[in-house]
């Protein structure tokens, strides 16, 4: 028997509907699956419907047809099984990098696990930055910030939207290990929206390309290079040349 | 504190002795003392010139320094501090009974439809109305005792306030309300932990602008019903032709007004750290 994928979107349609204009339809018969403890990213060009996807995964939007799937449980609306990291950072800027991720630690009766916030504190490297405001924050710091909360939350599925897209490129590789180790350690299943060839190549043991116009998918490029993983090495220029291959047809 | 970057940071040797230029803002708060100080000087100097001249009727606008002295003698008999203590009193407790309802309503209309289908029309129906023209219906139902002055204040703060909120709440960055819901703050702790912080810099504004409302509106319910109050000074002194006390009435209201609000931007400063963004 064949186990069930901890994410699964089946034939997934998204029309939005606006004001005085014709509605657009932005995702086509969208399905595929995670499976428990993978690493896919969705890979697309901008505007192709990458965070319509995280969103509808999320439970923030829902969609006009097909069903989401989350750990054999279909998704009617946001839940703590389902973590998101935005690209925006979206720390609260009233809180301290401490009390976010307590924010994200409290359980449904308030309770707070303090040793937890802390081991997350510490995985991510904020621990030493944790009495500082978001605004004292470089967008780095920020992001591992709101990982850290995330993770507090303790989520089956990691949703993450672009997480590394404004960052600069030290930065970015930087975060790519960090998370690729916190993964790894946790084997939490992670579904990673990028528009960038070599952090999916790099990231990803399953890539899901999208064309744009309706967002439909296009291919999926498994990845089955062992940990860990050196950038640029012969095997990652493989994929990301069959990346590239497939967005041409 | 931060600070920012500054040319006399980065290049320390450059710093003058003294700078007296428009861009110090030490120097600037000092310049904006000198000219109140020369406009009163000035006002000074018209009354004496007046005294001499006689070109207008002295009476009627008494000179600063006369009206320094009418304050001193009314402090020392204690009934300036009585009637501001009344009028401060009335200010604080309308504002504050209009606080509750209106970031309840405020939060409310913002976030929720039903709340927002229920109340909205009737609220944006009596909005314009100018408090004044509902006063002497507060008297008749709420008598000429402190009610009807506290609720008068309160129906002038609550419109400010509740709109301050309502903006507020509406406009709370939409990608941290998808971050508390998918963290899994809902209901009671979606209101008290996410919407009420995001909003209460504007809330603490809000708040400011009520007060300010409040002083204003309170002179006019004081003239109609009252025994106390600075507006009862004023519209007292008026019935004895008693100039300077008018005038002390005045600016008393005027100093109070600026001293709260100098107040209360000190305290958002340090309450809203968060938030300052230092350039601008
Ligand atoms: N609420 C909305 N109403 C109308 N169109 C939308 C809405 N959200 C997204 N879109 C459109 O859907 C398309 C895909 O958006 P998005 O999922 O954000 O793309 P991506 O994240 O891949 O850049 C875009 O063309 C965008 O303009
Ligand atoms: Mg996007």
């Amino acid at each position: 028997m064949e186990k069930a994928p901890k994410l699964r979107f089946d034939r997934v349609n998204m029309v939005f509907g606006r004001p005085n204009q014709p509605p657009v339809q932005v995702l086509k018969s969208i399905s595929f699956d995670v499976g428990e403890g993978e690493f896919v990213c969705l890979l697309g060009p901008s505007g192709c419907g990458k965070s319509t996807i995280l969103n509808i995964a999320a439970g923030l939007i829902e969609p006009s047809a097909g069903t989401v799937t989350a750990s054999s449980r279909i998704v009617a609306g946001p839940g703590r099984d389902r973590g998101v990291v935005f690209q925006e950072y979206a720390l609260f800027p009233w809180l301290t990098v401490r009390e976010n991720v307590v924010l994200g630690a409290k359980s449904g009766t308030g309770k707070v696990d303090r040793v937890k916030v802390d081991h997350f504190l510490k995985v991510t490297g904020m621990y030493e930055h944790r009495d500082k405001y978001p605004k004292e924050l470089s967008g780095g710091m920020k992001q591992r910030a709101a990982i850290a909360r995330t993770l507090a939350n303790d989520p089956e599925i990691i949703l993450m939207d672009e997480p590394f897209g404004a960052l600069d490129p030290y930065t970015r590789e930087a975060l790519q290990d960090q998370l690729v180790e916190i993964w790894s350690a946790s084997r939490k299943t992670v579904l990673f929206v990028t528009h960038s060839v070599e952090e999916a190549a790099y990231l990803a043991g399953a890539v899901i390309l999208l064309k744009a116009h309706p967002g439909e998918l296009k291919a999926v490029i498994k990845n089955d290079v062992a940990w860990p993983r050196e950038r640029a090495s012969e095997e990652l220029i493989g994929i990301e040349r069959a990346i590239r291959r497939a967005e041409r047809t | 504190m931060q600070r920012g970057l500054s040319a006399e940071l980065a290049f320390p040797e450059r710093k003058r002795l003294m700078d007296l230029s428009l861009k110090n803002p030490n120097a600037m708060r000092f310049y904006k003392v000198c000219t109140l100080i020369l406009f009163i000087a000035a006002w000074q100097s018209i009354d004496l010139i007046n005294s001499e001249l006689k070109f207008y009727n002295p009476l009627l606008i008494p000179s600063p320094f006369d009206i320094v002295k009418k304050a001193s003698a009314l402090w020392s008999t204690g009934a300036l501090q009585k009637h501001i203590l009344a009028s401060v009193t009335r200010v604080a407790l309308g504002v504050l009974m209009a606080f509750p309802p209106a970031v309840v309503l405020g939060i409310g209309i913002a976030r929720s439809r039903t709340v927002e289908v229920i109340f909205e029309p009737l609220i944006e129906l009596i909005r314009p109305i100018p408090p004044l023209a509902v006063l002497p219906m507060f008297i008749l139902w709420f008598g000429i005792g402190e009610l009807s002055k506290l609720v008068f204040i309160g129906f002038a703060a609550f419109y400010i306030i509740m709109t301050t909120v309502m903006l507020s709440a509406a406009n709370i960055d939409v990608v941290l309300i998808r971050a508390a819901r998918t963290l899994g703050i809902n209901g009671w702790r979606f209101y008290t932990e996410i919407v009420f912080p995001a909003i209460s810099p504007d809330l603490f504004v809000g708040v400011r602008l009520g007060l300010s409302a409040g002083f204003v509106v309170i002179v006019a319910s004081e003239f109609i019903a009252a025994d106390v109050g600075l507006g009862y000074m004023i519209n007292y002194a008026r019935a004895y032709f008693r100039v300077s006390d008018m005038f002390v009435g005045a600016f008393t209201i005027g100093i109070i007004g600026y001293s709260v609000n100098m107040v209360l931007v000190v305290v958002e400063r340090r309450l809203f750290n968060w938030r300052i963004n230092d350039e601008r």
